[in-house]
């Protein structure tokens, strides 16, 4: 593997400096610190770098957002944002809108604190993906799959919910709730669809709205970044390289969301954008007795088609009586089983999404320090690093070449991806290359909130009980149920580590803050 | 016997109460009934290189009571859509038009159509299943727990088929429902259909046949539970391939007879991976298009079994055993062929070969694919009854294969051994792959005194029941008969095991895998007392070998169930059910019957349990699949997903 920064990190247990490890240094000015909000089931975490004049921090955002299951969302993140306020001054250098799910980007919608943000007089860019280009073909084609797949969850979770209201459906009512938990995502809550489609529409672009509010605000440079790119500098801050490990550019790779999948042997959604439409139509027939699709949706010309009020001819008439309406033989129905194709669109679209995450890893030229910053991505997305590189100058002025696993190898602040759950961290092609002796990482995740929605399985027991090895104890949850790591959880640390650990980190009831060396 | 299922087309039953024409009470009904369908499916259509090919017609055996649906004696095709929420008129398969054109003309646009092929899919597949177990197959029957904790079961005589019933890009068996759901949805170049796909109806169809034969199967409860439900699924399907005249003379003429080559033959389901936007097909079981679009043969690697756990991808390891060793056999078979053809050479000379040629080389490549399709099927009859491994169905197949033709003419036993260990499948504790160490071992039975033993005495008893029963076509009326003798079995089962003394109690657990003596914990109480087991099915098969001569007989399986924890030490962790039992399998002939096999799964086995327990908890641990981080399971709501085992396999998310 083609190695660039000289640095410490060669051997990342044994830091080849001889002077005392900078990281048990104490916190200073120099430092850059990471903001951990704790305000409940979403991500909000501010960057501060020192400025080369000594004067003032680079000020950087990564997502802004609060699931809709949470009580009083609005006035929790009005907290975070006021305090984002006083200590930005209302002036951010950069905001990162890793992807649009809700959880990432309701604090700068209308219904929460948009008119907060309005009041921070300086925004200087924003940040996206690729995958929210306009000028791209394939991100358009994304774009068209995602919101056809969402207006098709909606239709099925308004139909479902008006089905499951009779008695005896308890499978509709579950696949409701289902359906009705990932809607979350795009912010909306339970309940809030009924009516028609039409009428759901405003619902239906919250998520959107809110992600390109800046995009649309005066005065906002916007950026579109892919693997490609060139590292990024941060203006007026020295030594910090900034890295764009994802979205991949590849289709295949952005529908990837499980390891062990692969893409040939599996029956996946392929025209996406077409299934997601012909199963709103039947949504939307199946509430109301026809579709806005009229017959255009149906797999065969209406005239073979015998529909409710269509005259039977007699041997239909005859095979209904004999094996579908035949009596003691109700069991072996298919009204409903349709409907289940639903539940597979939701986890694509919600997969499909959270690969589409902009990852950014930081890069402390000195030291050789990266902070990995992956959003939500999946497996697709984290796969896709393996592969990826980039040419850098490097201080004595030679080209060097930094590979994605020599980012993840030098890795010393992870923020754990999708709120802990299992496929949002890569095993063997992810966290165990994740080798620095120094790895912290931090999990915004509220259990109690993730329960609502029965996601039992978030945070995944073993990636807590890994990254709880891998970082020695020092493993942050943003959850105000959780304690902050104590000495005791630092058993498997040296003593000086563990006190250079709990010196950097401070513990407030709204955030965690980590101090890192440049 | 063999063709017991043609026969019972050509009879008229007494009970049909139809008068029948003088004419046909003359003359047999025709010998097959003839229907156009695609030998894989639409998108062949769409090319002029595979058109003249793709068009083929299906020889179903001629159903004298074939209604509109077609519904039929194993059959019956339902065409509602509920996502359309629309009803298709059924297909006539005895309508003049029909009769007389072979079938209606494949249309994509016609859903009478879709039913005919799937009706003549289904029924080919099942044909060959009669063919190799000679007897009548059952779909599974439906089980029903009553309150006095019995089950019953009722007799399913047709497994629906729903051409329609899904708009997604997945099909699948539900056994909940008895009944196959097709689904179709919106591909790039139109509509895909996955009931015109030859394959994955017979794929289907064959995990509904599996299921009726071993109910347990699709329990996950090892690496192997699952990949091998779809690896048999796909044998049977890729070995149909080779049942097409003209696929497998068009195939065999431009691979030169080469079948490790890029050909048709070992591809599945080639529609539905074109348009879910992957090369090539869905599997394919001889070679690899990589992503630079050149085909590559697979190449054995004994390490792959080790690596793949997903149900497809471990699957594939054994379709490519099995697969590989029919290539293999039938290039030796083919061999004299090529060299008298060359003049001695065995080298073929440049560019096309002689027709001739081509005609004889396919009717033997027929010939070796329908003996390997025999053998994998005939193999579920010496299987065990719960947890199969791949490394079991080897032997199953070696000591089926054995019994049928004891001197391995052909070497085909020898050609599977050798593909099995190239693909690193080997038994568990077998150190030399030899067919005398692959066969199950002759069951070694105690005898007390007078030289009796319990289930020599059992089988005896029942011995003219059973007979009875080959006698009967109809066949609910054996699937009662079989279901008395079961009860029969059960009771004198267990009279006689309670009876006797110590060691015949012992020889008798060892020699079925039960546990009748109480002393393990989980299992419930039958009724009258005692540890409950059941008579899992009783099979009466007539076999006739290759010269002539006719095997009688009879495959017990008795099973037994348990309830343990999934963790021992955390019982909060919830239990499952762990099985054991064995496939006993007698020969009839003579004064007492012999029982040549025990293929024993312990109950009492803690290894295996051990096995089972760990692999369950990891898959707790590794979960993999996004819809267990959202959709999980909540045990006290009605149960869901598991209910269609095999539409979250081919799911795939």
């Amino acid at each position: 593997m083609p190695r660039a920064t000289k640095s410490p990190t060669k051997s990342p247990t044994k830091p080849k400096r001889t002077k005392v490890s900078p990281v048990r240094r104490k916190a200073s000015s120099d430092d850059i610190t990471v903001r951990m909000y704790r305000h409940g089931l979403g991500d909000c975490f501010l960057l501060r770098f020192p400025k080369s004049t000594g004067e003032g921090t680079f000020n950087l955002l990564i997502d802004c957002g609060l699931i809709s299951v949470a009580s009083n969302p609005k006035d929790t993140m009005l907290e975070v944002v006021q305090d984002l306020a006083e200590c930005t001054g209302g002036h951010l250098d950069v905001v990162v809108m890793t992807h649009e799910h809700w959880d990432h980007v309701s604090g700068f919608s209308e219904q929460q604190c948009q008119s907060a943000f309005n009041d921070f007089h300086d925004i200087k860019e924003v940040w996206y993906a690729w995958t929210e280009d306009p000028s791209n073909k394939l991100a358009r084609k994304l774009r068209a799959e995602r919101s056809s797949g969402l207006r098709a969850l909606a239709a099925a979770q308004m139909t479902l919910s008006a089905l499951s209201l009779g008695v005896d459906h308890a499978v509709e009512s579950e696949r409701a709730r289902r359906v009705g938990t990932l809607l979350q995502f795009f912010g909306i809550e339970a309940g809030e669809l009924n009516g028609s489609l039409s009428a759901a529409e405003s619902s239906l672009g919250k998520s959107r709205k809110a992600f390109e509010y800046l995009a649309n605000r005066e005065g906002v440079k916007v950026r579109y970044y892919d693997p490609g790119s060139k590292p990024i500098t941060l203006p007026g801050v020295d030594g910090v390289r900034v890295y764009v490990l994802g979205p991949p550019q590849a289709e295949a790779m952005i529908k990837r969301s499980s390891p062990t999948a692969k893409g040939k042997e599996v029956y996946e959604l392929a025209s996406e954008a077409e299934t997601g439409e012909s199963l709103r139509f039947a949504f939307e027939r199946a509430a109301a007795g026809t579709s806005t699709a009229g017959d255009s949706d149906l797999p065969f010309e209406s005239a073979f088609c015998i529909q409710p009020g269509d005259p039977v001819p007699e041997p239909l008439r005859k095979l209904m009586d004999q094996t579908w309406g035949a009596p003691g033989q109700e069991w072996r129905r298919i009204e409903n089983d349709w409907t289940r194709a639903v539940e597979t669109l939701a986890l694509n679209l919600d997969s499909h999404t959270n690969n589409t995450c902009l990852v950014l890893a930081f890069e402390l030229i000195e030291s050789g320090r990266v902070l990995l910053f992956p959003g939500d991505a999946q497996v697709g997305n984290w796969l896709s690093w393996q592969d990826t590189h980039w040419k850098v100058r490097s201080a004595a002025g030679t080209e060097e070449t930094v590979t994605g696993p020599d980012l993840l190898s030098r890795t010393a602040f992870y923020k754990v991806g999708h709120h802990g759950s299992h496929n949002a961290t890569l095993r063997t092609q992810g966290l165990e290359q994740m080798t620095s002796n120094e790895l912290v990482a931090f999990v915004p995740v509220f259990k109690e909130q993730a329960e609502k929605n029965r996601w039992h399985e978030m945070p995944f027991r073993p990636l807590v009980k890994r990254l709880q090895e891998k970082t020695g104890g020092r493993l942050v949850f943003s959850d105000r149920k959780v304690k902050a790591p104590k000495p005791a959880d630092l058993d498997a640390l040296d003593q000086e580590d563990q006190r250079a650990f709990l010196q950097r980190l401070k513990v407030e009831n709204l955030y965690y803050e980590y101090s890192i060396p440049l | 016997m063999a063709s017991s299922y043609a026969a019972n087309f050509y009879v008229e039953r007494a009970s049909d109460g139809e008068p029948s024409s003088p004419a046909l009470r003359s003359a047999p009904p025709p010998p097959f009934r003839r229907l156009r369908g695609y030998a894989f499916d639409p998108s062949l259509s769409q090319r002029l290189e595979t058109l003249s090919i793709n068009q083929t017609i299906f020889e179903t055996p001629w159903e004298n009571r074939l209604e509109p649906g077609p519904k039929g004696e194993y059959v019956e095709v339902v065409d509602f859509d509920p996502a359309s929420g629309c009803w298709y008129e059924p297909v006539d398969l005895n309508s003049l038009e029909v009769v007389a054109q072979d079938g209606l003309a494949p249309s994509q646009g016609n859903p009478r159509f879709h039913q005919q092929m799937v009706y003549a899919s289904m029924m080919k597949t099942i044909g060959h299943f009669e063919h190799a177990l000679g007897r009548q197959v059952f779909w599974a029957s439906r089980q029903k727990s009553d309150p006095v904790r019995q089950t019953s079961e009722t007799f399913i005589p047709r497994l629906r088929a729903y051409p329609h019933a899904l708009r997604a890009a997945n099909a699948y068996y539900s056994p909940s429902k008895a009944a196959i759901l097709f689904g179709y949805f919106p591909g790039p170049t139109g509509m895909v259909f996955s009931c015109l796909s030859n394959d994955i109806i017979a794929h289907e169809t064959t995990h509904a046949l599996l299921d009726g034969m071993h109910r347990r199967y699709s329990e996950d409860n090892h690496e192997d539970s699952l990949a091998f439900h779809e690896a048999f699924a796909d044998l049977v399907a890729l070995f149909q391939h080779f049942t097409f005249p003209e696929v497998l003379q068009s195939q065999i003429a431009r691979s030169r007879g080469n079948l490790e080559s890029d050909t048709l033959l070992g591809e599945m389901a080639r529609e539905l991976g074109q348009a879910t936007g992957k090369y090539g097909a869905l599997r394919d079981a001889i070679g690899e298009r990589g992503e630079d679009g050149v085909w590559r043969p697979v190449k054995p690697d004994p390490g792959r079994l080790s690596q793949e756990w997903e149900p497809h991808a471990r699957g594939s390891v054994l379709v490519a055993a099995v697969f590989g060793a029919f290539i293999a056999a039938n290039k030796s078979r083919i061999q004299g062929l090529i060299r008298l053809a060359t003049s001695g050479s065995g080298v073929l000379p440049d560019g096309a070969i002689s027709p001739d040629l081509v005609k004889r080389l396919a009717s033997e490549t027929r010939a070796t694919a329908l003996t390997f399709l025999n053998m994998c099927i005939r193999a579920l009859d010496y299987c065990p009854p719960v947890d199969m491994t791949f490394g079991d169905y080897l032997r199953a197949l070696i000591t089926a294969d054995f019994d049928m033709v004891p001197n391995d003419r052909m070497g085909y036993r020898v050609a599977l051994m050798e593909s099995f260990q190239k693909w690193g499948i080997l038994p568990k504790g077998i150190k030399v792959l030899s067919e005398e160490q692959l066969r199950w071992p002759f069951a070694n039975l105690f005898l007390t005194k007078e030289n009796w033993n319990v289930l020599i005495d059992v089988a005896g008893k029942i011995r003219a029941a059973l007979t009875e029963t080959m006698f009967i076509l109809d066949r609910e009326e054996l699937f009662d008969r079989l279901l008395h003798v079961r009860g029969l079995t059960h009771q004198l089962l267990k009279r006689s095991a309670a009876q006797e003394d110590k060691r015949e109690l012992e020889a008798f657990q060892k020699a079925t895998g039960i546990r009748l003596d109480g002393v393990l914990d989980g299992i419930d109480p039958g009724d009258g007392g005692g540890p409950s087991f059941e008579v899992h099915a009783l099979r009466p098969a007539l076999r006739v070998r290759p010269e002539g001569t006719i095997m009688k007989q009879l495959i017990m399986i008795v099973t037994q169930r348990r309830k343990v924890p999934l963790n021992p030490t955390e019982p909060a962790a919830g239990s499952f059910i762990f099985r054991g039992g064995a496939t006993l399998i007698f020969d009839l002939e003579g004064k007492t019957p012999l029982l040549r096999y025990s293929i024993v799964r312990p109950i009492d086995d803690d290894h295996r349990l051990e096995e089972i327990r760990a692999y369950k908890l990891r898959q707790a641990d590794h979960q993999t699949s996004l819809r267990a981080t959202y959709f999980q399971e909540d045990p006290t709501e009605p149960g869901f997903s598991h209910d269609e085992p095999f539409c979250m396999l081919h799911e795939g998310v």
